[in-house]
């Protein structure tokens, strides 16, 4: 299992989705974080080491994906601007702002999630 | 009409000065026109400088006014000359030169020079000219006062040369001019007067009003009749031969008729006009009747309001005219008017501005109308000030603008509800969709990888029983949806059989168990085995699991009770849960649709199932409510009636 993929962090509400992306990535050996809305997910990348990508759900409880990406984004001195933030959205092409690295519109094709994850999380 | 004058005078002195330079002799002698050469040239030199500043205002050329003046001031100086001459005896070589060689011996010597009297004339008609182009002095322009002292004088030359008093234009020793001079003189005048009609009293006259039409119309036989008179009485006393005592009672009979003539004319005109204006008044009259305008003024300085009987049927009031102190009148102003009406209309005062304001009349019965109320300061003789104005009645409009407005609101609540639905619709129904595709694109992966474990039993099973559950979950988005649509449409029909609630009861705890087993929930039931009654079974059903649904997601690990008693002739249901409670503001919200008690709590579907149940409660002619302080759970109360129609068993 030892490799240098770098871990992905899910955000994601729904306990099924956030599961199977869970066996998925791990069935490809990429490290995985899980969080079940914005506030869990600031609170892994306070304790935890940096990912190498976010995957981000909008519509959450407690705090959405959009304030989440806000938060994130602001604080600019830190590395956690930095990371890739790849947003999954339910409800058409609607505007995010901040703006995110990619969009994957549900349901996820998982040939096109995992192209993503290769892209940021191999180096 | 000053234009033609003009032309004539300057044509009739061109004549006079061709005659005597060209010595026309045959066409001079027998007319004997004896205006002297210079004074020919005078005339001719102001009549084309009047004609000159009869342009000046249509070319806009301010040095035409300039050239005007100064041919004025030739001819001023040129009467000064022989004014001196006269004064002084001094001769000239201006009083023979150029005079044609036939006339010198005639007239010799001084044949060119102007008699005394035109020399007077002369320097009044020049002055005139000269002061045109000049402001007026408080209303006096001095151009039109010399004018009417040469019209004056040659009119009355004129006159006298009619009644024959002398050979040339001789009034005792006042007036001795030639009648073709004093014509000139006269046309000159007339022309100088009406050159600037808009100023100084000339308006008097030109103006169009009734005043400017009376004395149009009376001014020309003013001007005839009085002479024409004189020449009657002349006549009778030279010709007529008859005594000074007989020609004077002529002469006063006549003035009294023409009197008498010009008063007819005068107040037949008057007459005329008078009738037009009442029948104007008339006409706004019955306009404002029709258009049930109110009028209104109120005396700035003793503050009072006066309302007319237009404006007291507004009111309300059932007066010919409402006279009462202002104070009081703003008392029939809807309170929450009065200091948007009274500020508006103490600004207009101030600052002498229009008053329009839209406002509440409180009807002495009770009634409320709406009126549009605009006026303007008034301010008449001796300092007294008004404030003017009208009011309309506007009840009607504005009802309909306020039901626009309501009708725009309500539109626009549901574009956004639809919206909203749209938003979480495809929310709700993509999150099991995504589910469903990443566990079977999973499986496709692992199984072309030829991974060993990808058929696994464990593994399926874990797939299917994810698949399931999310299968489940679309087809209740799917049903509440259609159910919407059918309910909304109208179409949601009820199939009513006779049922024991108890078992039905029954029957919802056993297919909810895995639910509240799986949420923690004990579900305790107290209900009369015996309770019947008509309902659609499928649609109580539906009812209870949505409410029990409920029950379970907001206060789940903490007992649900479902108690009911019968309440003839209804049943009552009460549903009670021990979970987080709904706030008083949110207790009515929530059987809306698209509303979800929690702020926002997605996964939760898609916020119609309380709408549903009240729908379906309403079409048993039931209903539902709930009891409930946040933090102590909830009840929720369904009344149910046991018959759903009269008369049957």
């Amino acid at each position: 299992m030892k490799n240098n993929f770098k871990p992905v962090l899910v955000v994601e509400d729904d306990i099924d989705i956030r599961d199977t992306l869970q066996l998925i990535l791990e069935e490809d050996r990429y490290p995985v974080m899980l969080a079940k809305n914005g506030q869990e997910a600031l609170q892994v990348l306070s304790e935890r080491e940096p990912p190498g990508l976010i995957l981000l759900d909008i519509q959450m409880p407690v705090m959405d994906g959009k304030s989440f990406l806000k938060k994130i984004r602001e604080q600019h001195e830190s590395p956690l601007s930095k990371i890739p933030v790849v947003v999954l959205t339910a409800g058409g092409l609607q505007k995010i702002d901040p703006e995110p690295d990619d969009y994957l519109s549900k349901p996820v094709n998982i040939d096109r999630l995992m192209g993503v994850i290769e892209k940021y999380c191999r180096s | 009409m000053s234009k033609v004058l003009a032309a004539v005078a300057f044509a009739t002195s061109t004549l006079f000065v061709l005659i005597w330079l060209k010595d026309f002799a045959d066409f001079l002698d027998p007319l004997r026109v004896s205006t002297r050469l210079n004074a020919s040239l005078a005339l001719f030199v102001l009549s084309a400088s009047l004609l000159l500043q009869l342009y000046a205002p249509i070319l806009r050329r301010r040095h035409i006014d300039r050239g005007a003046q100064v041919l004025a001031a030739l001819v001023f100086v040129l009467a000064l000359v022989t004014l001196a001459q006269h004064l002084f005896g001094w001769h000239a070589f201006l009083d023979d030169w150029l005079v044609a060689s036939s006339f010198k011996e005639n007239y010799a010597p001084n044949a060119a020079r102007i008699c005394l009297a035109s020399t007077w004339l002369l320097l009044a008609s020049s002055a005139a000219l000269f002061c045109m182009p000049l402001p007026g002095v408080r209303g006096f322009f001095p151009d039109q006062i010399l004018a009417i002292g040469v019209a004056a004088v040659s009119l009355s030359a004129l006159v006298g040369k009619a009644y024959g008093l002398d050979a040339d234009c001789r009034i005792g020793s006042l007036v001795r001019t030639s009648p073709f001079s004093a014509l000139s003189f006269l046309i000159l005048s007339m022309g100088t007067l009406l050159a600037r009609p808009e100023r100084g009293f000339m308006p008097f006259l030109t103006n169009s009003q009734i005043g400017g039409k009376i004395s149009r119309k009376l001014l020309i036989p003013a001007l005839l009749l009085p002479p024409f008179m004189g020449w009657i009485e002349h006549l009778g006393r030279v010709e007529g031969g008859l005594g000074s005592a007989e020609s004077e009672v002529f002469a006063v009979m006549g003035y009294i008729g023409v009197f008498l003539l010009l008063i007819f004319l005068n107040s037949r005109m008057l007459n005329r006009t008078e009738t037009q204006r009442v029948r104007a008044e008339q006409n706004l009259q019955s306009a404002m009747e029709a258009s049930a305008v109110g009028l209104w003024k109120t005396d700035v300085k003793k503050r009072l309001s006066v309302a007319d009987a237009r404006f007291c049927k507004i009111l309300g009031l059932n007066k010919e005219e409402n006279v009462e102190r202002t104070q009081d009148f703003v008392l029939r102003i809807h309170p929450e008017d009065r200091d948007r009406a009274v500020w508006a209309f103490e600004k207009a005062i101030r600052q002498r501005c229009l008053y329009d304001e839209e406002i509440r009349i409180l009807r002495p019965d009770g009634q409320i109308r709406w009126i549009r109320d605009r006026g303007q300061l008034v301010e008449g003789e001796a300092g007294s000030k008004w404030m003017a104005g009208a009011a309309v009645d506007i009840t009607d409009l504005k009802h309909t603008e306020i039901e626009n407005a309501a009708l725009l609101a309500r539109e626009q609540e549901a574009v956004k509800a639809r919206d909203e639905f749209l938003s979480i619709a495809s929310h709700e129904l993509k999150t099991p969709l995504t589910s469903l595709k990443l566990q079977t694109q999973m499986h496709m992966r692992n199984m072309g990888r030829g991974d060993p474990q990808a058929l696994a039993p464990d593994r399926m099973l874990r797939m299917i029983e994810a698949n399931d559950r999310q299968i489940d979950r679309l087809t209740r988005l799917i049903d509440d949806m259609l159910d919407i649509s059918r309910i909304n449409s109208g179409k949601l029909s009820l199939q009513v059989e006779i049922i024991n609630l108890s078992e039905l009861i029954r029957d919802v705890a056993e297919r909810m168990a895995p639910q509240f087993v799986a949420a923690g929930c004990e579900l305790k039931v107290d209900c009369d085995p015996a309770l019947q009654g008509q309902w659609d079974r499928f649609r109580i059903e539906q009812v209870l699991m949505n409410v029990l649904s409920n029950s379970i997601k907001y206060g789940a690990g903490k007992p649900v009770e479902i108690s009911v008693l019968k309440k003839e002739p209804s049943v009552r249901m009460r549903v009670r849960d021990y979970g987080i409670g709904i706030a008083p503001e949110n207790q009515e919200r929530i059987f809306q649709r698209f509303e979800r008690a929690g702020p926002n709590i997605p996964g939760t579907g898609l916020g119609l199932g309380l709408y549903i149940v009240r729908e379906i409660l309403k079409m048993h002619r039931g209903s539902i409510h709930v009891e409930s302080q946040l933090g102590e759970g909830s009840v929720f109360v369904i009344d149910l009636p046991s018959k759903l129609f009269r008369g049957v068993a």
